[in-house]
């Protein structure tokens, strides 16, 4: 659910409110964070290449991570997020409000 | 309110309903206690209840004959029995459906037909040879809980020609009752067995039962002995405000047995998909026979209205919404 | 003058939503009847040793649910895994996890997007190595309840080995790491009636102890003596006190004080979920839940709505499925004034009603719950006065249109 903005601000606080999103917004983001949880967790039960599954799996996992950045970028541009260096977004799935995790 | 004491004077005494007989007993025989007969009647007589006495094939002693004479009962007789109990309610098997000679000793009768899946394919046929001998056609599926989907379709499409015999009866000659093509006609409320309400039956065994069916069930589920107050447990879950599916039904012919229930879904105010769907499979024969009454007859069709419903089930619609609060509490009490 | 705000405006006492509330299927895996514990509340009365569930079981009832869809049409499912104790069978768990994961990949089931492991267990086993591997390898869809009763008093009170001993030191030990790897978790309370002297105590002890959310509910078996009510109360408004003077109604919950409780019905929705869960013995037998097994009753016997064989029976679901307020409570209970909040257990009411029947809903918790819902507009009335605000006008959490 974090995503990466590079972009220089001023100090903010730890966690910022940066907008907010649509439910449907949320639906697709939270089905993406949980396939890429679930390929993962599959992946730790299914380490030999030569499992049938193994290949279709590793497939997956790329795409769906490209899905789940691209979601992040395209959301970001279209509402205007406030970003910083080392900041990451944050989502909040019950309130579809989007935060900005200050960077260490 | 108690009005009527079904009184099952053997083990071996038809059935008139969804339950078959003999199961309590290694013979499948037994007859009644005298004294437990008598008990019955006196108690009838003390309660103001009429009895429906249930009758095997064969030949009932005398002295069990006279002690029904003291009381206003009806006889509840298997066919074959028919000619010894003149004015008898008739019990028909489909599997064992009279020659065409022995159902010429029918006149004006009322009778009960019971038949099973593998009936299905006559059922038109076999009530239509009822017709012309009877007043009344009291329609039983006898092992409707082995009923699935493609059966019940079955039965639809079989109460639709049912439907278009029962049309066919030119004008000007008498139309009987069935019960599960023209109740429906003429009922604007629930019409239902009412077991445990409205009636109690006193089984072989001279204890109380709910119904014959609970008897067969064990000796656990009698209510007790004949004695004038008799406690029936959670007796408000036989009543229809109690049911939730049933209290939102307009199927009104439909029995609502509390022996099916029990025996489908464990609770006897909860119906089956069996019981239901064939509830609403006579509904929907009874609303097209409605309609074509009434494009031949017009306003002398009768008052009562069949809407079209997009529903084969009444538990589709509790499941999409409850009765609220106000509903219930707006909903009559107790029989 | 009017009263200075306070700093905080929060009011947190209500416990979080759960995951996907009201919309995922649970099912309930009882992996075995044995536990290393003999509660002496549980209702599990008749805990075994031979019955133990078998992956090839599990197994046929994963995949009869996946590919049920008619009857099993939720968009999210939460597995449960219950005993007695689960992680005693922790390798059987992992196996029927890794399963259903692959299964569900395999088909491209919904709930491969859509699912949790849920466990609530003693905690005995928590830190054992093989419980911990785990985790690790689940921990995005891992929710672990571990049951802490309140203080060592409490706790030991009813949470004993078979011996007699108390178990909190054994569970206490392993809390850190818990707190650690899941820092939103909760712990289950349970209250019967030699516990109630207990109650503000553990609730503090166990905030204390870093667990913030805190679920309680009182046995459902007629246990209460003349006068727990009062003493219960008492309890309770003592809790309040101590939760408004150091203002923890901004960082913790606990499920004894609630928005919602105390009011007249408003809808006819039965509030257990009996029926719409389902629990799967050893024997690949479905139950409606956990409480209908044969080892949860002491009057009745089991009532299974089917099996891994023949599937789920759709008639033994009907009751069920449309089981109301109304037609369950008896006409007092309708009419109550104060009666949202009074909890009812579908099985416990199976198993001490006077006929074999789930419509018949036991009042023993009637005073037990009057008591609590005192206690209750005491909190809310008291907090309502020190921040200025009518909060028994504002929704609870959970309550009203979601916030998206």
């Amino acid at each position: 659910m974090k995503s990466e903005k590079t972009t220089k601000k001023p100090a903010l606080p730890a966690r910022l409110g940066v907008g907010k999103v649509t439910a449907a917004e949320r639906d697709e983001i939270k089905r993406l964070f949980e396939r890429r949880n679930g390929l993962l967790e599959l992946l730790r039960g299914i380490s030999d290449p030569a499992h049938p599954l193994y290949d279709r799996l590793v497939q997956d996992m790329g795409e769906t991570a490209t899905r789940f950045q691209k979601w992040w970028d395209e959301k970001s541009r279209q509402y205007g997020w406030k970003g910083e260096a080392g900041g990451q977004w944050e989502i909040d799935f019950d309130t579809c409000e989007i935060f900005l995790k200050k960077g260490r | 309110m108690l009005k009527y004491l079904l009184v099952v004077l053997s083990e071996d005494a038809t059935s008139f309903c969804h339950y078959e007989t003999g199961r309590r007993s290694k013979s499948g025989r037994g007859l009644i206690a005298l004294d437990h007969l008598r008990a019955a009647v006196i108690f009838a007589l003390k309660h103001n209840l009429k009895v429906n006495a249930l009758y095997p094939a064969r030949r009932m002693p005398k002295a069990y004959e006279a002690a029904l004479e003291e009381v206003e009962h009806v006889k509840i007789a298997p066919f074959p029995a028919g000619r010894r109990h003149p004015g008898a309610i008739l019990v028909v098997e489909g599997g064992a459906f009279p020659a065409g000679a022995e159902l010429r000793t029918l006149r004006d009768a009322n009778v009960i037909l019971r038949l099973r899946r593998a009936d299905l394919p006559r059922l038109a046929v076999l009530v239509g040879r009822l017709l012309p001998r009877t007043t009344r056609i009291n329609l039983v599926l006898a092992d409707l809980e082995s009923f699935g989907p493609e059966d019940l379709a079955a039965y639809g499409r079989e109460l639709e020609k049912l439907r278009r015999r029962y049309l066919a009866i030119p004008p000007g000659r008498p139309r009987p009752e069935i019960s599960v093509l023209t109740d429906r006609l003429a009922l604007d409320r629930m019409n239902n067995c009412e077991a445990g309400l409205t009636h109690l039956t006193v089984a072989p065994d001279g204890r109380l039962y709910l119904c014959p069916a609970f008897y067969g069930a064990g000796a656990a589920e009698s209510l007790g002995e004949i004695r004038n107050e008799i406690a029936v447990p959670n007796r408000h879950l036989l009543e229809l405000r109690y049911a939730p599916i049933c209290r939102v039904c307009d199927a009104f012919q439909c029995r609502r047995c509390i022996h099916l229930n029990r025996r489908l879904t464990l609770e006897v105010n909860t119906p089956s998909f069996q019981q239901c769907r064939a509830a609403h499979a006579e509904r929907e024969a009874s609303r097209l026979c409605l309609n074509a009454l009434r494009e031949r007859d017009g306003a002398a069709a009768g008052q009562v209205e069949i809407p079209e419903v997009p529903y084969d089930d009444p538990f589709d619609v509790v499941l999409k919404a409850k009765t609220t609060i106000a509903e219930f509490q707006k909903m009559r009490g107790s029989s | 003058m009017a009263a200075p705000k306070p700093k905080s405006d929060r009011v947190r006492i209500e416990t979080d939503r759960s995951w996907e509330s009201g919309r995922s299927k649970s099912v309930t895996f009882v992996v075995t009847e044995d536990c290393q514990l003999r509660c002496r509340y549980c209702y599990m009365v008749g805990k075994n040793k031979a019955a133990r569930l078998g992956f090839d079981v599990a197994r046929k009832a994963i995949d009869y649910l996946l590919t049920e869809r008619e009857l099993v049409a939720e968009g999210s499912v939460v597995w449960d895994f219950i005993g007695g104790e689960p992680f005693l069978e922790v390798g059987l768990i992992d196996r029927i996890c890794d399963y259903f994961k692959l299964r569900a990949y395999e088909l491209s089931h919904p709930w491969f997007e859509s699912y949790r492991f849920s466990f609530s267990t003693n905690g005995l086993l928590y830190g054992d190595e093989r419980v911990q591997s785990f985790i690790a390898k689940n921990a995005a869809h891992l929710s672990v309840q571990i049951t802490l009763d309140g203080t060592r008093a409490k706790h030991d009170l009813q949470r004993v080995y078979p011996d007699g001993r108390g178990s909190y030191d054994d569970v206490v030990r392993n809390l850190p790491r818990w707190l650690e790897q899941f820092p939103k978790s909760s712990t289950k309370v349970t209250i019967s009636s030699d516990d109630i002297p207990y109650i503000k105590e553990s609730v503090l002890h166990l905030w204390g102890l870093g667990i913030r959310e805190i679920n309680i509910n009182g046995v459902f078996e007629d246990v209460w003596k003349p006068g727990d009510d009062e003493r219960f109360e008492d309890q309770l408004v003592s809790l309040a006190d101590e939760i408004i003077a150091r203002k923890l109604y901004e960082t913790h919950s606990c499920s004894f004080f609630s928005k919602s409780i105390g009011r007249p019905y408003f809808d006819n929705t039965n509030w257990c979920g009996a029926g719409r869960m389902l629990a799967i013995d050893h024997l690949g037998n479905f139950y409606p839940c956990v409480r209908f097994l044969g080892f949860s009753l002491q009057n009745r016997e089991a009532l299974t709505v089917g099996n891994i064989a023949d599937g789920l029976d759709r008639n033994r679901l009907r009751p069920f499925l449309s089981l109301d307020m109304v037609t369950q409570s008896p006409a007092e209970c309708v009419a109550c004034d104060v009666a949202t909040g009074c909890a009812w257990c579908q099985g416990a009411n199976y198993d001490f009603a006077s006929t074999r029947t789930i419509f018949q809903r036991s009042v023993a918790l009637c005073k037990m719950h009057k008591a609590r819902v005192r206690a209750n507009n005491y909190f809310w009335n008291r907090l309502g006065r020190e921040l200025g605000r009518d909060l028994r006008a504002e929704p609870g959490d959970g309550e009203g249109p979601g916030p998206c």
